[in-house]
């Protein structure tokens, strides 16, 4: 008899405990990173009773979480996938920016500044068109400045965040090194600290979006965590930090350290992963090469305005100043474990060429080889002072010895530096230094388009006569050295001729247009002081400068269309990877959420399921306690 | 599958922000009507919408540029045209000049009035626009390109100007005119030789300006017609003064006047009545002569025969003729500038025809399609409405709304 109000009792006991996970399942319906649990029932053995075996009842087996840990690992790596991308995307989407298309773009401004040259060229006597080349130029340097600054600050905010990132990877590792000895010391009791270890599962979800992290369940329960492949940054209950390294050569640049037992030990950029590695990539790569592109076009800008400006001759009549403020040589930064006493410096020689990118120079027994960082191709030579993409690197003072390295960043400080040196506007050398004078007997019908200084040569005024030959080749007299040879072998030796283009001898350009006859002539030579204001040869020449294939092969008027060309891929790169990884995030996180997650739905049907097993337990009590009461009552009479 | 409740809600909710994000970015671009913002929104458009601009900007400078040229042009042509009518003036008081009536009062009277207008046509070729540009100076030079220049033996303009005509380009304009061409190069006499009368003539023999017969019998030398009074009778006889030799055939005969006479591919009139040892000088030109240089030997003539000598009729002859020769090299200029000015509105036109095709370039290349914008807009809005409105009927569908 007490046998059947034992099963009552226990069938009752059962259904309210698994009532109450289930009333825990929907309390807990919307909190994060909780599995549902479930409970699992079993008979409480028999009895045997006459030969025959008797059912005891029921009783709870395990309170246990519905989890996979295949899924929630693949969660965690989706998720620090997706934090990367997402990371790096959002600052790119800053950085793109700075740099709008369009009429408010800095392309814009570039082409203000020299198209304003055009009105200098219609009339060179006009002060105010010049003051408007001198205003479009400042403009352009302030846009220059201004961008260069609002990246140096994107730079700074990003540098910050890695530091506060840091702080909150190390407090995770701490909570996860707590969590860990809980559960060990929890070992040993029949059920599973199921509400701990959906703890930690959403401190490691919460950590695989910082760092990208490999989990390693130990057998005591414990959970051990590496960063960077094996870095272990939680180990058992014992937690190690992270820390930000400034770079040894470079300062602006940081790196991320782990620290254990004193020592750091510096974690290669790429191996980082999460918001961590995203930010690092932006840092480190996106924003340096959006930093040189910027530079070149700046640099390549003052240095061929600088060298076409000093070429001409302003109102005054004396020779054209610097235009721009001239970018100083860039300094090589050198390594710490240097031991030479060498300074490095490179300096632009030849803006056509510039790459954007940084450059590494080292120094061994054999001689020098500057590795161009872009793309890493290394070029050999026996000495400094060489030649490479249009820089001219060279040693300042000291010596190197061989295993010394430096690292030379041209392009890092010239849109910073942009500054315009000319303040009057009557220094506006728009004029050019030579003029041409045709023969008086010409009797072709020849006139002539431009004239102006293309390089400061040593005979750029020495006189020189064309004279026509009857065949429409020319020759010419007077020639200094370094010209090009003569077409044709003659005699006379001549150089042939093509209406509308430029004939180039000692430094100047010479085009003409007409076809000549025989014994026409035309002599350059220098400009005679007084002439000046009547002059514009060298503003054509500055207008010419927009065709002039600078930045790979691309117009200097076209430059930044360039760079808008690489910067718009990248954004939209970094935005196609964060659309695919987060898809990929989502529904690793569905899958994980598919077998972990609470259905209501479910729990209202196990809630009226085991409501009805509680009240069907209830009644069996009931009908046990009314036998025992029936036959107490059969008893007592 | 199973579906997690929470996280079904997560992501109706995660779908409906991203649809309002999308539904907003629409809108952004319908109502900038631009489908290209940043560079990352379609890289290669923006790129060639940039570039395109770039031309714009250019060809609006080029506009410009034109636009000045065609504005000193227009000075120059107008100027030239003042010009010429200061010529026309000029030759009408060298024909009254020529008047055997006019004593030296009139004389002088006219090489005043002549005076005045060299010293206009002086100021106009030294014209300047409205930027302080010289119309006429050529290829730069001085900002006073005609400076009259005063020496012992009387004024004479030089010019200071760069010589050299600039180039039309593809599609620019010179600003200034080859001012030593139109006015400093008139050719002497006809343009081979000129006619003089030797100083020490008594009688009043004069002659045309002679012409050229036959250009490859040209010599290039200087010749001599003596007058001698043979027997009551004026005969001529033509010596070749470079070799010293006379001239075959053209020895001794007799002078009629207003009869050509013609040797070594030159011919000229002679009329008036020379006396016995007179002497017609022909020279071979040595250079080009200037419009102010005309109109000064004029006014010289005029003055030494209101001061009592001879050689009026000659010298008008002749400074008539160049004056013609110069009055066609500013006609020429006149409508070489008028040539460049209809250019002008043909570069014009280009240019801006070609603004508007960069215009529409870009317009392709970034702006947003209208119909297909608002199109695209509708759906989206239509997606978000049907998106809230499942959501709302899903989280009704609920067991615990059945249940107690």
């Amino acid at each position: 008899m007490s046998a059947a109000l034992n099963i009552g009792s226990r069938a009752l006991n059962a259904n309210l405990a698994t009532l109450q996970v289930i009333g825990h399942n929907i309390a807990n319906a919307n909190t994060a990173g909780y599995s549902r649990q479930s409970v699992t029932m079993q008979t409480s053995g028999y009895q045997t009773l006459g030969g025959n075996y008797y059912g005891k009842g029921v009783e709870i087996g395990t309170v246990s979480r519905t989890h996979s840990a295949y899924l929630t690992r693949e969660a965690q790596l989706a998720t620090s996938v997706a934090a990367a991308d997402s990371e790096r995307f959002s600052r790119m989407q800053q950085l793109e920016g700075l740099f709008p298309i369009g009429e408010g773009g800095m392309g814009a401004a570039i082409n203000n500044m020299l198209n304003a040259w055009s009105d200098v060229a219609s009339s060179p006597t006009n002060l105010s068109a010049r003051v408007v080349v001198l205003a479009r130029a400042e403009d352009l340097a302030a846009r220059l400045r201004d961008t260069a600054g609002e990246i140096d600050s994107l730079a700074y905010s990003g540098r910050m965040q890695l530091d506060s990132s840091v702080t909150s990877i190390n407090r995770l590792a701490q909570d996860i090194a707590k969590v860990n000895q809980r559960i060990v010391e929890s070992q040993g009791t029949t059920g599973e600290p199921n509400d701990l270890l959906d703890q930690r599962d959403a401190l490691l979800g919460e950590l695989s979006q910082y760092v990208q992290i490999s989990a390693v369940a130990s057998d005591d329960g414990s959970m051990s965590v590496f960063v960077a492949g094996s870095q272990p940054l939680v180990l058992g209950q014992r937690a190690n930090t992270l820390a930000t390294v400034r770079d040894s050569v470079d300062p602006s640049r940081l790196h991320i350290g782990f620290v254990q037992g004193g020592t750091t030990q510096l974690l290669d950029d790429a191996s980082v992963g999460g918001q961590l590695g995203g930010l690092l990539s932006f840092l480190g790569q996106d924003l340096p090469q959006m930093q040189n592109l910027l530079g070149r076009m700046a640099l390549a800008l003052n240095t061929e305005m600088n060298t076409q400006h000093r070429l001409g001759v302003d109102l005054k009549g004396n020779a054209g100043a610097d235009f721009f403020v001239p970018a100083a040589p860039s300094a090589g930064m050198p390594a710490v474990a240097n031991t030479g006493s060498a300074e490095l410096a490179a300096t632009v020689s030849d803006p056509t060429a510039l790459k954007a990118s940084d450059y590494e120079v080292r120094f061994d027994a054999l001689g020098v080889n500057v590795v161009r960082l872009s793309d890493g191709v290394s070029t050999a030579f026996a000495s400094l002072p060489a030649e490479l993409d249009g820089l001219r690197f060279g040693v300042t003072a000291g010596a190197a010895n061989p295993g010394d390295s430096f690292r030379v960043r041209p392009f890092a400080d010239a849109a910073r530096n942009m500054q315009v040196a000319l303040g009057a506007p009557d220094r506006l050398a728009s004029a050019s230094p030579v003029q041409v004078t045709p023969g008086a007997t010409n009797a072709g019908g020849m006139s002539i388009e431009t004239l102006y200084a293309v390089s400061p040569s040593a005979n750029l005024t020495d006189p020189v006569t064309l004279t026509f030959l009857a065949d429409g080749s020319f020759t010419a007299t007077g020639l200094g050295p370094g010209n090009p040879a003569p077409d044709n072998a003659g005699p006379p030796p001549s150089y042939n001729y093509t209406p509308g283009k430029a004939l180039q001898f000692n430094g100047w350009s010479l085009t003409l247009r007409g076809s000549p006859a025989g014994g026409d002539s035309f002599t350059v030579a220098a400009a005679p002081a007084g002439s000046t204001p009547q002059n514009s040869g060298n503003a054509k020449a500055v207008l010419a400068l927009r065709d002039l294939a600078t930045f790979d092969g691309v117009s200097l008027a076209d430059g930044y269309s360039s760079l808008l060309s690489v910067l718009g891929t990248q954004v939209q790169g970094a935005q196609f990877a964060t659309g695919y990884s987060s898809q990929v995030a989502s529904s690793a996180d569905n899958a994980r959420a598919a077998v972990s997650g609470v259905n209501l739905d479910e729990e209202a049907a196990r809630l009226l399921q085991f409501q009805q097993s509680y009240q069907a337990a209830a009644k069996f009590l009931q009908v046990a306690q009314s036998t025992f009461d029936t036959l107490l009552q059969t008893v007592g009479r | 599958m199973r579906v997690a409740t929470a996280n079904s809600y997560d992501n109706t909710i995660s779908n409906l922000v991203k649809r309002q994000g999308e539904l907003n970015a629409q809108q952004e671009r319908i109502s900038t009507g631009k489908r290209v913002q940043r560079a990352s929104d379609d890289p290669v458009s923006a790129v060639l919408s940039e570039t395109a601009q770039n031309r714009l900007s250019r060809v609006t400078a080029d506009l410009r540029a034109v636009e000045a040229s065609r504005t000193s042009l227009a000075q120059a042509e107008s100027a030239l045209g003042e010009s010429g009518e200061l010529i026309q003036q000029v030759r009408e008081l060298m024909i009254a000049a020529g008047n055997a009536t006019y004593g030296p009062r009139e004389h002088r009277d006219l090489a005043t009035q002549l005076e005045g207008l060299r010293e206009q046509m002086l100021s106009v070729a030294n014209r300047k626009d409205s930027a302080g540009r010289t119309l006429f100076g050529g290829l730069g030079g001085s900002s006073t390109p005609f400076v009259d220049v005063y020496s012992a033996s009387g004024s004479a303009v030089s010019f200071e100007g760069l010589r050299g005509q600039e180039a039309a380009g593809n599609n620019s304009l010179p600003q200034a005119l080859d001012g030593e061409a139109i006015w400093m190069r008139i050719p002497q006499g006809n343009g081979s030789f000129t006619l003089g009368l030797s100083a020490s003539n008594t009688g009043g023999v004069r002659t045309d300006v002679g012409q050229v017969t036959n250009p490859s019998a040209l010599t290039g030398h200087a010749y001599s017609v003596g007058f001698a009074n043979v027997g009551g009778a004026m005969q001529y006889s033509v010596t070749n003064s470079t070799t010293g030799v006379p001239v075959p055939g053209q020895t001794d005969l007799p002078y009629l006047p207003g009869k050509a006479i013609e040797f070594d591919g030159m011919s000229f009139q002679m009329t008036g009545n020379p006396a016995d040892g007179d002497a017609v000088n022909v020279s071979p030109t040595t250079g080009p002569t200037n419009i102010f240089k005309v109109v000064q030997d004029t006014i010289d003539a005029l003055r030494a025969t209101a001061s009592g000598s001879t050689p009026l009729t000659h010298t008008l002859s002749r400074t008539l003729a160049e004056l013609d020769a110069g009055h066609d090299r500013v006609l020429q200029a006149r409508s070489q500038s008028g040539e460049w000015l209809n250019r002008a509105d043909a570069i014009d036109g280009l240019l801006g025809d070609r603004a508007v095709d960069y215009q529409t370039e870009r317009s392709r290349l970034e702006d947003l399609d209208m119909v297909q914008g608002i199109s695209d807009f509708q759906s989206q809005q239509v997606g978000l409405e049907a998106a809230l409105k499942s959501y709302a009927q899903v989280q009704r569908l609920s067991l615990f709304q059945y249940v107690g």
